[in-house]
């Protein structure tokens, strides 16, 4: 993401330009939405999820903070919503075991959409602080240094829990998932 | 069985991450270690996997969704000053001027937006600001090439609706201007021609000046004109 362009669009959206918010939702809607998509696993959810993120990222606009970087802000804002999402409906989508002995291994080809279904269904069995971190390093290609801002952890902390969920999420795809 | 940091550093290959100082100590360890390569095949074809699920598009009408639901200041909406990229003198004299050159016309709403809207209304002028409300619907027809359909102007001050019955191929972007206000509109390409209704802020005195863009760029203006 242009970090400078985004400065400016905040810069503008503050003194009223409503365009340049809708810059913003055209530029951040794609990551936000897969973001949520990969988190909940529903499309209506991942839906509303982005709306409020958006929502909220406009009415706390005035409180973001230009030394960090508006892709930080924005996607703590979308993980945090979409935990709680998760929180509220207390109904995540696991894969069953079925699914998971359903296929082959996990090289499978990449585009292939058993694959890829394998593949989400496993995310689905992790953690959501877990899940998050896979959510933050693969579907929106963030660094350790931005994982840390975003999280609002250490560098450390950051290793440590993508570690651990690849761990998880090797298990689940060789079919030992836990939950 | 390795160690944290040696696991440290097969991660952060994986994630490309790997300080070019480290390199070397990493490939010893891969050169060294059959578990430590098993650990980095294995993560990378994870990697792969991961990097390989499909970048889904958002639903259509979810941006336009998104500003709909904003509450947008009322400041914002009346004043002027918020919106400095049209609201320059230069701006609006380009948009009267190009409203005069599109090759759209205006003509008599053939299809209703409201049950009030009477013949006489629909044929007449618009009310002004200081009688009584009446019904106003006026249309006008679109032949920009990346935008085609028609743009309609109807329902009584002050909860005026603006109607898009167009047929676009990208996500566009509407800037339309009455009485001095600003209103913003986003339309989502769909299989078929696209139909939304939004409030139109603000008290055109005779026209609503409108821009359409697509990614930023300006795919022309339009004018619709509402009577003397």
């Amino acid at each position: 993401m242009n970090e400078e362009a985004d400065g400016r669009l905040v810069a503008r959206c503050c003194e009223g330009d409503r365009r340049a918010f809708a810059d913003l939702v055209s530029r951040y809607q794609k990551p936000i939405y897969n973001a949520a998509m990969h988190m909940l696993h529903h499309t209506e959810d991942a839906r509303d999820v982005t709306q409020t993120v958006f929502l909220k990222a406009y009415e706390h606009l005035g409180d973001y903070d230009p030394k960090f970087k508006f892709y930080s802000w924005i996607y703590r804002i979308a993980l945090n919503e979409s935990i709680n999402a998760l929180q509220r409906r207390r109904r995540s989508e696991p894969l069953t075991e079925q699914e998971l002995d359903d296929h082959d291994g996990p090289d499978d080809e990449v585009g292939n959409q058993q694959a890829s279904r394998r593949v989400q269904a496993a995310l689905m069995t992790l953690r959501p602080d877990y899940r998050a971190v896979i959510v933050l390093k693969h579907f929106l290609d963030s660094s350790y240094e931005d994982m840390s801002e975003i999280l609002g952890v250490p560098d450390k902390t950051v290793k440590s829990r993508l570690f651990t969920a690849r761990q998880a999420l090797r298990e689940a795809l060789n079919g030992h998932g836990r939950r | 069985m390795l160690d944290n940091h040696q696991i440290e550093l097969v991660h952060a290959d994986v994630d490309g991450e790997l300080p070019a100082g480290q390199r070397g100590e990493l490939s010893r360890l891969l050169l060294a270690n059959p578990e430590a390569r098993a650990l980095h095949d294995e993560l990378r074809r994870l990697s792969r996997l991961l990097d390989g699920l499909p970048k889904l598009d958002p639903p259509a009408g979810l941006a336009s969704a998104v500003l709909d639901g904003i509450p947008w200041p009322q400041a914002a909406r009346s004043a002027a000053p918020a919106v400095s990229w049209w609201h320059t003198a230069p701006r609006i004299a380009a948009a009267m001027a190009a409203g005069a050159l599109l090759t759209a016309t205006v003509y008599q709403l053939a299809r209703p937006f409201g049950d009030d809207v009477d013949g006489s209304e629909v044929s007449g002028t618009m009310a002004s600001p200081a009688s009584a409300p009446k019904a106003v619907a006026r249309a006008l027809e679109l032949n920009l090439e990346q935008v085609k359909g028609t743009v309609a102007v109807s329902g009584s001050l002050p909860a005026r609706t603006i109607d898009f019955d167009v047929a676009i191929a990208v996500p566009v972007e509407v800037v339309a201007i009455a009485g001095g206000v600003e209103n913003l509109y986003q339309l989502e390409p769909s299989a078929g021609r696209v139909r939304r209704s939004f409030r139109l802020e603000g008290k055109p005195d005779h026209a609503v000046d409108l821009e359409f863009y697509a990614a930023g760029t300006s795919l022309g203006r339009a004018r619709v004109e509402l009577g003397p």
